[in-house]
């Protein structure tokens, strides 16, 4: 079983974010779960939700405590709650920031990772792009079908495209794709520890 | 066949097939998405006999169940207070 936890701040779409990867581990043929914690619920508050795929049925309805795989929407967290607690070994590890790895003060929890299992890159400015909400969730979505090969693509596409119907179904697919294309292309030319600057 | 749904999406489907007459609303996380649901059903019609009065307080909503005894009710998962 794989659980993946994801951190970020209320209206930031940590929460549908958990969804729309349970639709499309789901789509894939996975047995999926998805919730949020029950917290306070306001802008800005920070956010914790959770999601569980797995080949079998998934009896646990308990939040992620030792999560494979970890989802940072907002970097401005990663010293304020702690986000790695639990995270397995040869754990992946997504974060949403326009810093480098080196600058982001995380050297202990890199330290634990294997080698390519780690990746930073600027999830919300790569969306303004095509959306002009800095939601990173959906380029994050995209990104880690491409560096966790848990999920395809394609299903990614189209959990965006049943949750929002139209043009904004569409344009949060083009953005998980660009991100998907942008995380592949790095992974095969740059092995290892992956870090961005800039997503252009 | 298997289908994905929420779970809160699950619920409102199934009150719906019960047939309510009266859904005393009161949404409150997080339950919210319940009662969002089964409001958008009586607006658009098949739950034709169903009254949605909206409520100030879970306690009002509790005072529907004094005076009906088909009601569906959902209350926050700490319980009613006040």
């Amino acid at each position: 079983m794989w659980q993946i936890r994801i951190h970020g701040r209320g209206g930031q779409g940590v929460v549908t974010a958990a969804e729309l990867l349970a639709m499309a581990a789901f789509t894939d043929g996975k047995y999926t779960q998805a919730f949020p914690s029950f917290g306070s619920e306001r802008m800005g508050a920070p956010v914790t939700a959770f999601c569980r795929i797995d080949e079998r049925a998934i009896r646990s309805r308990e939040a992620v405590t030792s999560p494979d795989v970890l989802i940072v929407q907002d970097a401005t967290l990663l010293h304020q709650v702690d986000l790695f607690g639990g995270l397995a070994r040869g754990g992946f590890v997504l974060i949403n920031s326009a810093q480098t790895l080196g600058a982001l003060r995380i050297e202990d929890v890199l330290s634990t990772l294997s080698v390519g299992h780690v990746c930073a890159f600027p999830a919300s400015d790569l969306r303004l792009k095509y959306l002009k909400r800095p939601m990173a969730n959906a380029p994050l979505l995209g990104a880690f079908a491409a560096l966790t090969g848990l999920i395809r693509l394609a299903s990614v596409g189209s959990a965006m495209r049943e949750k929002f119907p139209g043009p904004v179904g569409d344009a949060n697919a083009a953005a998980a794709r660009a991100a998907y294309d942008y995380v592949a292309a790095s992974v095969a030319e740059q092995p290892g520890v992956i870090h961005y600057a800039r997503a252009d | 066949m298997r289908v994905q749904i929420e779970g809160s999406q699950a619920v409102a489907q199934v009150v719906a097939l019960c047939k309510p007459e009266v859904i005393a609303a009161y949404p409150i996380s997080p339950q919210t998405h319940i009662v969002e649901r089964l409001s958008r059903k009586v607006k658009q019609g098949g739950m034709e006999c169903c009254q949605f009065p909206t409520e100030p307080s879970q306690v009002v909503v509790m005072t529907w169940h004094a005076g009906t005894n088909q009601l569906r009710s959902h209350e926050q998962s700490r319980g009613l207070r006040g």
